[in-house]
């Protein structure tokens, strides 16, 4: 593939995690669209750093990536949460503060 | 060359069929394997591409620690016993409309960009290449990020803890 036709699946790859952020009920499923997200800007980095020695295109991908561990970790021990509290893990039912 | 060509054609496919079966799937725990073979995908991706690093920390921390992760929480967070893992959809037209059209718009930005040689000028070791750049050019980001993911990890397992009576 072309870097151009590399970019177009990363766009495809971001569009498909953000209709899934958008549209599911389940919290765990929000989850897979934003680590989908990532993955389409980390495919980004590496399609741009392909021309450059100093690779900071890679670095760059290597911190999105730890960044993204520690989201996930966050995430999921607000899911746990929330799930402990309302028995359920569909976002819609998770709508009072300090109910 | 040819057979680089090749296997980059197979594995976007298999990204792209990853992300449609992400996309339609109703059942949680298919949607857990199937982003399994996307992370994988994307990790041939990065090797085909040059990252050869990235690829490998693609593999340990997205399918060893976060896929792991997003699965405990699947087990942890559905009722298994008795009920099918299913998951519905809603504002499926706003949301279809929002992405198509981002995904248009990125389309159009990607066939503006000025022309480009296509082709890999990266040779030789990156991996020593990275470890020099993280000791020296990125430390200070290297050292916040550490702190970052400490601070997360300690953070996470307070919130999860339960609480005492």
């Amino acid at each position: 593939m072309s870097t151009e036709q590399l970019l177009i699946l990363a766009a495809f790859v971001f569009c498909s995690g953000l209709f899934i952020a958008l549209t599911k009920k389940n919290s765990i499923f929000i989850l897979i669209g934003i680590e989908l997200m990532l993955n389409a800007s980390n495919i980004n980095f590496v399609a741009f750093s392909q021309d450059d020695p100093t690779l900071q295109g890679q670095m760059a991908a290597i911190f999105v990536m730890v960044i993204a561990a520690a989201e996930t970790a966050v995430a999921l021990a607000i899911l746990f949460k929330i799930y402990r509290h309302y028995q359920s893990s569909d976002l819609k039912d998770a709508n009072e503060l300090k109910g | 060359m040819e057979i680089a060509e090749l296997f980059s054609l197979i594995f976007g496919g298999l990204l792209a069929l990853g992300c449609m079966i992400l996309v339609l799937t109703k059942n949680l725990f298919y949607a857990a394997i199937t982003l399994m073979m996307t992370f994988l995908a994307v990790a041939a991706i990065y090797i085909l591409y040059g990252a050869e690093f990235v690829a490998i920390s693609q593999i340990v921390v997205y399918v060893g620690g976060v896929l792991v992760l997003l699965i405990f929480g699947i087990l942890l967070t559905q009722r298994v016993q008795g009920y099918k893992v299913e998951v519905s959809s809603y504002r499926i037209i706003p949301g279809a409309l929002i992405s198509g059209a981002f995904f248009y718009l990125l389309v159009n930005v990607i066939h503006n960009l000025p022309s480009h040689s296509g082709t890999s000028t990266i040779s030789g070791n990156t991996i020593e290449q990275i470890g020099i750049n993280l000791v020296t050019e990125n430390i200070l980001v290297f050292e916040a990020v550490a702190i970052l993911l400490l601070v997360a990890l300690i953070g996470a397992a307070t919130i999860a803890k339960p609480e005492q009576p």
